[in-house]
């Protein structure tokens, strides 16, 4: 019966277990297991230099060497599920001496399918991500957030179930993002498992099925935002301006903070913005300014975005 | 003024700073004057080189030992008197021995008779810049033993003069011992119609050298497609094929390949594309030497056969080149460094045998020697060659994988 079970069970379109990668002298990625379900849309966050591309890397097969640990694609082997996986590399990845027909047809060509089909499949995406270009034109002819979507098409060519984006929303306009947002939504809606990286982490959480956040090489955090923000005990944000902020009133904060657990989470001059966990841990903050005798006004009171809530990560 | 003069002084210093930080530039910069002029300076005051030279000496007497062994610079290696002729062009057309030197019946004795005695050379003429060194470096080298037998020519003057003024004297001594006279008379004579009689070619030149090359003449003009074709390719295979891995990498084009599929298949398409780049390359040249009259024997199979020997070595050696290098400079250096001292030592320049032991060997260790060998053997003899390159190219090409998968 448990042999049947694990028969007919659907294996996930993604699973890594224990990754682990260094570069000399540096131990990048220690031990990422995770796993992305049919359907999911799913944003890997985290410090410049954390590993995120790395870890990318090593999924979409750049990094095919020296790594640690098992990727499965399907509940098999990487290498015999290649095909599976559409990868958007950070870096425009296009022959800047072809045309965008001449690269439609290679990186198709590439992909395993006929010039027909990439053709066929180039002009439903690019009428989803509104690229209305002349096909003979060359890479340079267009605009910057134009090659930035083409360089998605192509990795997209060959109708992947897994699709992996570095870095896909850099250099890109608000407009273009959200046309990007929903264009990924749209394949997250025919059961397309997308997993990406980007550093716009309010846009970011709003779209997101789950949120990962890499720190020191593990996996820190895997969830969506409320989950963090009640990992991190951090639900609302306190932001004042001090009129005059001495070094040890300064100092009898930072004490009160450490004790009472209560978060710095940005310091400038006469700035201060904390993380707090309940309204009552603002009014105690506020006794304690006021028994300190400083003066100051409340810019906000409100609940924390991804971008601050990562800030106490 | 001063703050143009520290501007100037910003850019030249970020210039320094870029070379010694990107360390293949600076490799590069030492190590190709470095490579190319000691190679320069060694080609032209060439010292310690060693010529093997096959000796048939059919006259076996002291004279003619005496010949071959105050060679300067030759190594002689006497061979078997029955077929020796033919054993000799075998040796040199399979590279055994450098060049043969036949010493005729009777060298001796001419010699001793006091006329020009001949040694012919055989040398093989598709050898270019060898042939051409051979004619001069062998009368060079015969100098000495010239020179000695002009010495002893000398001697026997002086010895024949004195003995005829012996004569005179003593005709004057004896006169009335008229017998004696006559007979002293008729030597004088002898010695007299010796000295009339004595070769003036003798005189200049005791030995002359007759150069007789292994294969028709006509060959030598044709040779030059055996040095022309491997050295294009090779230079131009490694720019194309380094810098176009480099194009590959810096437009992302590796990155795509590298998702969908496995890199074997893009070595497979880069060797197919150089290699018929080789192909039409090589068909321009032909044609070209055809055209003026070149005679090859044409055997489709084995200029298949050369075509892709030449094709996939060079072209797995310029991948290998743009995979070390950071960029299309690096890939471009590093190419000319590798082709540019193939081609000095590739013998149509300089004659490779007078170059030292050790570059004579790491020529023979290099491809372009085994590619200019293989289109010599296919085109002017239509012979094929052994297929033991394939064996290097698989591990060339396991190279390549390791390094695009390693990148």
């Amino acid at each position: 019966m448990e042999f049947f079970k694990r028969l007919t069970k659907k294996s996930n379109p993604l699973t890594t277990s224990q990754i682990g990668f260094s570069y000399p002298n540096q131990e990048v990625l220690r031990d990422i297991s995770l796993s992305i379900k049919h359907g999911e849309l799913v944003a890997i966050i985290g410090e410049s230099g954390c590993g995120k591309s790395t870890f990318l890397k090593i999924i979409a097969g750049i990094i095919s060497t020296s790594y640690r640990g098992n990727i499965k694609i399907f509940g098999k082997s990487k290498l015999f599920n290649k095909n599976k996986i559409g990868f958007t590399p950070q870096e425009i990845a296009l022959i800047p001496d072809l045309s965008i027909l001449d690269n439609i047809k290679i990186f198709g060509l590439n992909s395993g399918i006929t010039e027909s089909q990439a053709i066929k499949k180039a002009n439903q995406l690019m009428q989803m991500l509104k690229l209305e270009e002349d096909l003979n034109k060359l890479p340079s002819q267009i605009s910057g957030g134009q090659r930035v979507r083409l360089n998605i098409i192509l990795s997209l060519l060959h109708d992947p179930k897994i699709i992996i984006l570095d870095e896909p929303f850099a250099g890109l306009d608000f407009l273009n993002r959200r046309l990007l947002w929903h264009f990924l939504e749209s394949l997250r809606k025919k059961g397309k498992s997308i997993i990406l990286t980007s550093h716009l982490l309010t846009e970011t959480q709003e779209h997101v099925d789950r949120l990962i956040i890499l720190k020191n090489g593990n996996v820190f955090f895997s969830g969506n935002l409320e989950k963090l923000k009640a990992k991190l005990k951090i639900n609302y944000i306190y932001e004042i301006r001090f009129t005059y902020l001495s070094k040890q009133s300064l100092e009898k904060i930072k004490k009160y903070c450490t004790y009472k657990d209560v978060k710095i989470l940005d310091f400038y001059e006469k700035y201060i913005m904390f993380g707090i966990n309940t309204e009552r841990q603002k009014s105690y903050l506020i006794k304690l300014l006021q028994k300190l005798n400083l003066n100051f006004n409340e810019i906000s009171f409100r609940e924390p975005n991804l971008d601050e809530t990562f800030l106490k990560a | 003024m001063k703050s143009q003069a520290l501007k100037t002084y910003a850019y030249l210093k970020k210039d320094t700073l870029l070379l010694y930080k990107r360390k293949k530039y600076l490799y590069l910069f030492i190590l190709l004057p470095l490579v190319i002029a000691t190679l320069f300076l060694f080609a032209l005051n060439p010292k310690d080189y060693n010529i093997k030279i096959g000796i048939c000496d059919f006259d076996q007497t002291d004279t003619s030992t005496q010949a071959f062994q105050n060679l300067n610079g030759f190594n002689p290696i006497v061979l078997e008197n029955g077929n020796c002729l033919e054993e000799m062009q075998n040796q040199i057309k399979q590279g055994k021995i450098n060049i043969g030197l036949e010493i005729g019946k009777g060298f001796t004795k001419n010699l001793e008779e006091l006329k020009q005695s001949k040694l012919v050379i055989y040398y093989d003429n598709t050898d270019i810049a060898f042939a051409n060194l051979i004619s001069w470096k062998i009368d060079q080298s015969l100098q000495p033993f010239k020179r000695q037998i002009i010495d002893n020519l000398n001697k026997n003057l002086n010895t024949k003069v004195s003995s005829v003024r012996d004569s005179v004297e003593l005709a004057l001594e004896f006169s009335d011992f008229s017998s004696k006279l006559t007979n002293k008379i008729q030597e004088t004579d002898d010695d007299l119609k010796s000295l009339e009689e004595m070769d003036t070619e003798f005189l200049t030149n005791p030995i002359w050298t007759e150069h007789k090359p292994i294969y028709n003449e006509d060959l030598k003009k044709d040779a030059g497609i055996i040095y022309i074709f491997p050295i294009l390719a090779i230079f131009i295979i490694l720019m194309l094929a380094s810098t176009s891995i480099i194009y590959d990498k810096n437009c992302g084009f590796i990155t795509r390949v590298k998702t969908s599929s496995s890199p074997i298949f893009y070595i497979l398409a880069k060797l197919i594309f150089f290699t018929a780049l080789v192909a039409i390359q090589f068909a321009i040249i032909l044609i070209l030497f055809m055209f003026y009259g070149a005679k090859y024997a044409i055997d489709p199979t084995a200029i298949i056969h050369l075509i892709l020997f030449i094709g996939i070595i060079n072209t797995t050696i310029g991948l290998i080149i743009g995979l070390i290098a950071n960029n299309e400079g690096i890939a471009v250096l590093f190419s000319l460094m590798i082709s540019f001292p193939l081609m000095l030592i590739s013998g149509i320049f300089f004659p490779t045998q007078a170059l030292p032991q050790i570059i004579q060997w790491i020529s023979t260790i290099l491809p372009l020697h085994y590619q200019i060998s293989a289109t010599k053997q296919t085109l002017l003899f239509g012979q094929t060659f052994q297929t033991t390159w394939v064996y290097f190219a698989v591990i060339l090409i396991v190279i390549i994988y390791y390094l695009i998968k390693k990148n």
